[in-house]
C-alpha cells in the first residue's frame, strides 16, 4: 500500500517545484504580530507598529538560525548544493505556518479568543520540525535534523512570548 | 529468514509527535485503525472533560453534565475524527488512490498522540491544582495534532503541499470551532 511513494529519509530525492519563498512565513509571522496587537487593552499605532515590527523581526532570526544550523551541521550537502538545500528546505517548512495563521484569525474574529501565541508557538515549532523533514529528503543524515531546528524553534517562540508581554 | 520486530504501538503513537512525515511514510500501515480511534477517542474525552470541569467550577453546569460532556468528547474522538478522516481521503482520491480509508482513518487518530499527552498533563493540573485548563492545555494540544495531519493529507495527496494545507485548515477549524460550538451547547 503506497510502497512506490516511500522515499528514503537521508537519501538524495528529487525534489520538484522547491523554489526559496519566504514570503508566506513573513506574513504568517506578521499576521501574528497583527493579532497581538488587537488584543493589547489599548490598539495604538505605536503598539501596532512594534509588534509587527517584532514579528518580522522573529520571522528572520528564525529563517536565518535554522538555515545556518543546516547548513552547519550537513557541510557536505552545504557544499554540493552551495547552501540551495536548506533555504529550499526552511522556506517549504515554513509555509506549513500558513493552517496555524489562519486559524488564529479565525478564532480571534469569529470566536473572540485573544490567546494569539498558542498558535504562534505551535506554527514555529510545526514549521521547524517540517524543514528537517524537508532537509532529510534532500540528503541530510540523522535525527538531529529534525531535533535541531525544534529546539531553534522552541526557543524563538519562547523569546517572542516574553517579548509580547514587555512591548506596549 | 530474518524477522523484523515491529516497533510496539504506544512507540509508533510517540513517534507520531516527534516525527509524523516518517510514521505516515512508513509505520502506518502496521497500525490498526482502531488502536488509533482509541487514542482520538481518549484525547478528546479527556479535553471535554477539562472543559466540562472549567464550567463546573464556574458553576454553570452540574457534575452530570461534566459526564455527558466527556462522554461527547468520546463521540468527537471517534465518530468526528473518522469522518473528517474520510472527508480528507475522499478529496485526496483526485490525485492519489494509493491509501485506503482506513489507513487514513488511523493515521489520523493517531495524530491526536499529541493532544492525548497535552490533555494528560491538563488533567494534573485540573484536578491538583484546580486550574482551568480546557484552553490552556487542550486548545494547544489540538493545535499540535495539526501537524500530523498535515503530514497525513501530504502523503494521502501524493505530496500535494498547497493542498495539505487546504485541507489541514479545514479539518483543525471543523474541530476547534465544533468544540467551541459544543462547550457552548453545553451551558
Amino acid at each position: 500500500m503506497g510502497v512506490e511513494h516511500l522515499g528514503k529519509l537521508g537519501y538524495r530525492q528529487e525534489l520538484k517545484g522547491n523554489r526559496v519563498k519566504f514570503m508566506p512565513a513573513y506574513l504568517c509571522f506578521m499576521t501574528f504580530g497583527v493579532l497581538v496587537a488587537i488584543n493589547k487593552p489599548t490598539i495604538g499605532i505605536v503598539s501596532m507598529g512594534l509588534s509587527v515590527f517584532a514579528a518580522f523581526s522573529f520571522a528572520v532570526l528564525a529563517i536565518q538560525l535554522i538555515t545556518w544550523a543546516f547548513n552547519k551541521f550537513n557541510p557536505d550537502l552545504c557544499a554540493q548544493t552551495g547552501g540551495q538545500f536548506a533555504q529550499s528546505a526552511v522556506s517549504q517548512g515554513m509555509t506549513f505556518m500558513i493552517p496555524f495563521a489562519v486559524l488564529a484569525v479565525l478564532a480571534n474574529v469569529l470566536l473572540g479568543w485573544d490567546a494569539v501565541m498558542p498558535f504562534a508557538s505551535a506554527a514555529i515549532m510545526t514549521a521547524g520540525a517540517s524543514a528537517g523533514m524537508e532537509v532529510m529528503k534532500a540528503g541530510a543524515q540523522g535525527i538531529k535534523n529534525i531535533l535541531l531546528p525544534t529546539l531553534l524553534s522552541f526557543i524563538i517562540s519562547t523569546l517572542w512570548m516574553l517579548l509580547v508581554g514587555i512591548l506596549p | 529468514m530474518l524477522v523484523q520486530n515491529e516497533p510496539p504501538r504506544w512507540k509508533t503513537a510517540l513517534n507520531m509527535i516527534l516525527n509524523p512525515g516518517d510514521v505516515v511514510k512508513r509505520q502506518m500501515s502496521k497500525v490498526p485503525w482502531p488502536f488509533s480511534l482509541s487514542v482520538s477517542g481518549l484525547a478528546f474525552s479527556l479535553f471535554f472533560l477539562q472543559t466540562g470541569l472549567d464550567m463546573l467550577r464556574a458553576g454553570q453546569i452540574e457534575i452530570s453534565t461534566v459526564v455527558l460532556i466527556s462522554m461527547l468528547g468520546l463521540c468527537y474522538g471517534t465518530a468526528g475524527v473518522a469522518l473528517i478522516a474520510v472527508m480528507s481521503w475522499a478529496l485526496s482520491q483526485g490525485s492519489e488512490r494509493a491509501y485506503n480509508v482506513e489507513w487514513a482513518i488511523s493515521a489520523f487518530a493517531l495524530g491526536y498522540s499529541a493532544t492525548l499527552v497535552y490533555v494528560l498533563v491538563g488533567l494534573v493540573f485540573s484536578l491538583a491544582l484546580g486550574w482551568k485548563t480546557a484552553v490552556a492545555f487542550g486548545v494547544t494540544g489540538v493545535l499540535w495534532a495539526l501537524r500530523p495531519t498535515i503530514m497525513t493529507v501530504r502523503q494521502m495527496s501524493g505530496e500535494r503541499i498547497g493542498f495539505s494545507i487546504v485541507v489541514s485548515t479545514l479539518c483543525g477549524a471543523i474541530l476547534l470551532f465544533g468544540w467551541a460550538f459544543l462547550g457552548r451547547f453545553g451551558v
